[in-house]
């Protein structure tokens, strides 16, 4: 089982707040999923490169050229607070 | 074809919408479909000119909602289009809808859409399967010819055998995914629903092709793939795999039908297969956990009003914006990812997958077709009286190594037992979509597609 310590942690580092009663129904699936994991543990995988992308080939580039975009006030306006161009957030200091 | 007379006429586009909205009612497997929206085709020439289609609310359409089926999207309007329906636009096809989804595609009932699970059009008391549920049933149904969803690990392909329809799952990469909302970027891809072979075949070759837009989009070989004996050959994936008697009984007889059609067909073992479902949802939880930190409130979607700092912020907007399923997810994907954990798991994993794919290229040495279930049951019930969360999952082990391979797909019906439909899946090659195709059509008049009750042919909801 998951110390809730731990997952309260890795609540943290993904940005959620999880209430008391959300920490006390998710420690459970979550133990029981990495419990799952951690099966893969005895499997033999020596000599195996790991697959990052099963298309994994060689690196592409766009050709550097100006394209007409005309996204950006659309982008903005779907901003849950604006003003003007620029996207609003609490004080930060 | 009778589905482009559909949207020709105003008075058509009226009956089309009135009947969609009517016959929706009770299967709800539409978040958006908008009858004012519904514009004439731009092009009246191409190959699939007029035809309707839904699109799983994952992908973006031009002024569309996007809501992933998730409450921290709700409002959000797309201001483009995916490549995908870039394409279908360009071919005469016309969206329009979006349809019902797990939320962010997390999930294998559809029953996890914050806004409310999609019924089975077979039987209103069992779940449409998912996480494409939504464009399965709009297609069983017979609301559209076909529709768009996406399959990270198994997402059109299942929800389409518990529909009773056709769900293609393309080789990675063949379709751009530039516009599908990103779940886990090695494993996503854009994929095919319709109760008709040659239409989803062609929607795929109209769909299909590097995109400039989506780096890991490959160009699609011109040449059509070919049997690597001269004539189709199949394996299938024998041994005891849990299925229920009702899978067991669909799953045997189309084992015999590709017998009787004079092709040979072998069985085989797959050892990796008992810990797929592990290696699975170690990547997509740990890709998610990664895509899904986007949405925090700050740029767009849902913004909690309680938050004083812009870290309260995003935790009382993600807190407040995400359903148990996704934020279990991340939680697991930031737990596999913390430092001092990641060889034990996400390395472990990759490692792992390679493996999987080793096994896969050794059976396409010399077959061209595998055959395994689509799920271990059909459809089941919405609720407490169906699969728990987890068992859902576990149940996800036929489907997800066709992602984790990044191999082509292809899930069929093969026949109705109990009311609800059965299917099988069939694997190929990479970019050898034509000869699932193919395959499929040798059994297409032995296990013809099913309607559901109260299905109308298209050519009655204009008549």
């Amino acid at each position: 089982m998951m110390e809730k310590e731990e997952l309260y942690k890795t609540a943290s580092l993904a940005r959620l707040e999880l209430t008391e009663k959300e920490a006390d129904d998710l420690s459970q699936a979550v133990s029981q999923m990495i419990e799952y994991f951690s099966m893969m543990e005895k499997i033999d995988v020596t000599g195996l490169e790991p697959t990052t992308h099963v298309s994994a080939g060689k690196n592409r580039v766009r050709k550097d050229e100006i394209v007409e975009s005309s996204l950006a006030d659309r982008m903005i306006e779907a901003a849950p607070e604006h003003d003007d161009r620029f996207i609003t957030i609490p004080h930060v200091l | 074809m009778i589905w482009n007379e559909i949207l020709k006429t105003e008075e058509n586009r009226k009956k089309y919408a009135d009947f969609v909205s009517r016959a929706d009612k009770d299967i709800h497997s539409f978040l958006e479909f908008d009858a004012e929206k519904i514009a004439p085709p731009e092009n009246t020439e191409g190959c699939l000119a007029g035809l309707p289609f839904g699109v799983k609310d994952n992908i973006a359409v031009k002024d569309f909602k996007l809501t992933c089926a998730s409450k921290i999207l709700e409002n959000f309007v797309s201001p483009y289009n995916a490549t995908a329906i870039e394409k279908l636009e360009k071919a005469g096809c016309v969206p329009v809808g979006k349809t019902n989804m797990d939320e962010f595609g997390m999930g294998s009932s559809t029953d996890c859409s914050a806004f409310g699970g999609t019924n089975n059009p077979w039987n209103k008391e069992c779940v449409t399967g998912g996480s494409s549920g939504g464009s399965a049933a709009a297609v069983a149904a017979g609301l559209v010819p076909f529709a768009l969803g996406s399959d990270t690990g198994g997402s059109v392909r299942q929800p389409a055998a518990f529909c009773g329809v056709y769900g293609l799952k393309p080789t990675y990469g063949s379709v751009s995914r530039f516009g599908l909302v990103a779940y886990a970027s090695s494993l996503d891809v854009i994929g095919v629903v319709s109760r008709d072979l040659d239409l989803a075949e062609k929607v795929f070759e109209v769909i299909r092709g590097e995109d400039e837009k989506d780096q890991t989009s490959i160009p699609y070989p011109e040449k059509k793939a070919e049997p690597v004996n001269g004539k189709l050959s199949f394996t299938y994936l024998e041994g005891d795999l849990g299925l229920t008697p009702e899978i067991e009984k669909g799953y045997r007889a189309c084992i015999q039908a590709i017998r009787d059609r004079g092709f040979e067909i072998k069985g085989v073992q797959i050892p990796s297969l008992e810990y797929v479902i592990p290696v699975y949802y170690t990547i997509a939880t740990a890709e998610a956990s990664a895509n899904l930190a986007r949405f925090n409130g700050v740029r767009y979607g849902y913004r909690s009003k309680n938050g004083e700092t812009p870290l309260e912020l995003m935790q009382k907007s993600r807190n407040e914006g995400f359903g148990d399923e996704v934020k279990l997810r991340i939680l697991l994907g930031t737990y596999v990812l913390r430092s001092g954990f990641q060889d034990q798991y996400y390395g472990k994993a990759q490692k792992i997958r390679t493996k999987i794919i080793n096994e896969f290229k050794d059976i396409f040495s010399y077959s061209d077709i595998f055959v395994v279930p689509a799920f271990p049951s059909q459809a089941f019930r919405h609720g407490n009286a169906g699969l728990t969360q987890y068992q859902q999952k576990v149940a996800d082990k036929f489907t997800v190594t066709a992602n984790l391979t990044g191999l082509p797909a292809l899930s069929l019906p093969v026949g109705v037992d109990n009311g609800l439909p059965v299917g099988v899946q069939f694997f190929a090659d990479y970019c050898s979509e034509n000869l699932l195709f193919d395959a499929a059509r040798q059994l297409a008049d032995v296990f013809p597609v099913a309607t559901p009750p109260g299905f109308v042919p298209a050519e009655k909801i204009i008549g």
